[in-house]
C-alpha cells in the first residue's frame, strides 16, 4: 500500500477530515474575541440586550421532513452510484423515478 | 478460515445479546431504538462474515446494503412515532404508553 | 487478525456505552462510533461497499436522525432507567460471553451450507444483475417509509 493509497483508504480519510474540521473549528475559536459573560450575552437573542423571551413553537414537522428528504436522497445517491454501465442503466433510471415519486410526495402532501 | 469466521460470529452473537438485553430492561423509547440498531449491526456482521467464509462476498455485500436501507426507513418511521407519542403523553417512557383508550 | 479483534472489541464497547450512558446525545454519538468501528471491520474484510454504507448511512444519517429526535423531545422527558438494569448488565454480559465461548465453536460446524455458484464480475453487476428484486424491495420500503411519516405528521396536528 503506497502512501497515497493509505491516505485515500476511506477510514483514514474519515479521520483526516474529522481532524481538518476540528482544526477549522479550533481556528475559528482562536480568531474570535474572548467571550465575556455579561448580561444577556448568552441568551438566544444576541447584542447583549435583555429582552423578555417568548416561547416559540419549534417547527419540528418541517425539520423532520427535511431530514427525511436528505436521508432518502443520500441513500439513493449511494445505491445508484454502484450501478454498472450498460444495460442496467435503465434499472437505475427506474430506481431514481420511484425515489422521485417518494421525494415529491413530501412537499405536496405535507 | 473457520477461525476467523468463528471470531466474527462470536462478536455478532455478543452484539445481538447486548441489544436484546437493552430491549428487555430499558424504558426510554429512543434508547430502545438504539438497541434495535445494535441488533441490526450484529445481523449485518453475521451476514457479511458468512458471505466471506463461503467466498460469496459480493452477494453478502448487496444483502447488507439492502438491510441498511431498510434500517434507515425503520429508524425514520420509528422516531416519527416516538416524537408523536412524546407530544401526546409528554413522556418517552414506554411503560406509560399503555394508557390508551379502547 | 489482531487489529480485527481489537476493532470488534471496540465495537462491543461502544455499543454497550450507547446503551448504558445516561445522556441520550452521548448515546447517539457512541452508536455512531460503534458504526465507525464496524465499517472499518467491513473494509478490512474486503467489502468496501458495505463499509461505505455502514459509515456514511448508519454513522452519519441515522445518528443525525437520533440527535434530531432527542432535540425535538425536551430535556425534562428524561426517563429514569431502573438502576438494576445497569448493575446486572456486566454480570449478564460475562455469563453470555462464557456461554458464547462454549457453544459457538460447536454451532458453527453445524451450519449447513447451500450450494452456490462462484460469483464473477464486479459488485455492481451482482447487485443490479443478480439481486435486482432487492432493489425493488428497497424502493418499496422507502416509499412506505415516506408515506408512513406523512401519515404520522398530518397537517391537522398543527391546530392542537
Amino acid at each position: 500500500m503506497g502512501p497515497l493509497e493509505f491516505l485515500l483508504f476511506p477510514p483514514v480519510a474519515f479521520v483526516i477530515f474529522l481532524g481538518v474540521s476540528f482544526a477549522i473549528y479550533g481556528l475559528g475559536t482562536k480568531m474570535a474575541p474572548k467571550l465575556k459573560r455579561v448580561g444577556g450575552k448568552l441568551a438566544t437573542y444576541a447584542c447583549g440586550e435583555n429582552i423578555e423571551g417568548e416561547k416559540i413553537q419549534f417547527g419540528y414537522r418541517l425539520f423532520f421532513f427535511i431530514a427525511l428528504f436528505f436521508t432518502i436522497m443520500h441513500v439513493a445517491a449511494l445505491v445508484v452510484a454502484t450501478a454498472p454501465a450498460g444495460k442496467f442503466a435503465f434499472l437505475a433510471v427506474g430506481y431514481l423515478a420511484v425515489i422521485f415519486l417518494a421525494v415529491m410526495a413530501l412537499p405536496t402532501r405535507s | 478460515m473457520t477461525e476467523t469466521w468463528y471470531l466474527y460470529m462470536f462478536f455478532a452473537a455478543a452484539l445481538v445479546a447486548v441489544g436484546l438485553y437493552a430491549l428487555l430492561t430499558m424504558r426510554n423509547i429512543i434508547r430502545l431504538l438504539i438497541a434495535v440498531g445494535i441488533i441490526g449491526k450484529g445481523i449485518s456482521l453475521a451476514l457479511l462474515a458468512s458471505g466471506w467464509a463461503q467466498n460469496l462476498l459480493l452477494t453478502a455485500q448487496s444483502l447488507v446494503i439492502t438491510f441498511i436501507v431498510v434500517e434507515v426507513c425503520l429508524v425514520a418511521v420509528a422516531l416519527a412515532l416516538a416524537i408523536n407519542a412524546y407530544r401526546h403523553t409528554k413522556d418517552l417512557d414506554v411503560r406509560k404508553l399503555t394508557r390508551l383508550k379502547g | 487478525m489482531t487489529l480485527q479483534t481489537l476493532l470488534l472489541i471496540g465495537l462491543i464497547v461502544f455499543s454497550a456505552l450507547a446503551l448504558l450512558s445516561r445522556d441520550l446525545i452521548k448515546a447517539a454519538i457512541s452508536f455512531a462510533a460503534a458504526s465507525l468501528f464496524l465499517g472499518i471491520v467491513f473494509f478490512r474484510m474486503g467489502a468496501p461497499y458495505a463499509g461505505v454504507f455502514e459509515i456514511s448511512v448508519v454513522a452519519g444519517l441515522i445518528t443525525v436522525l437520533f440527535i434530531l429526535a432527542v432535540a425535538l423531545t425536551e430535556k425534562k422527558a428524561e426517563v429514569r432507567e431502573s438502576p438494576k438494569a445497569r448493575l446486572i448488565f456486566p454480570l449478564f454480559f460475562i455469563v453470555f460471553i462464557i456461554i458464547d465461548v462454549l457453544v459457538m465453536r460447536g454451532l458453527i460446524r453445524k451450519i449447513p451450507t447451500l450450494p452456490a455458484e462462484a460469483e464473477t464480475g464486479l459488485f455492481g453487476q451482482v447487485l443490479w444483475g443478480q439481486r435486482t428484486f432487492d432493489l425493488v424491495g428497497q424502493v418499496a420500503v422507502i416509499l412506505a417509509g415516506v408515506f408512513a411519516v406523512l401519515a404520522l405528521f398530518r397537517k391537522k396536528d398543527l391546530d392542537d
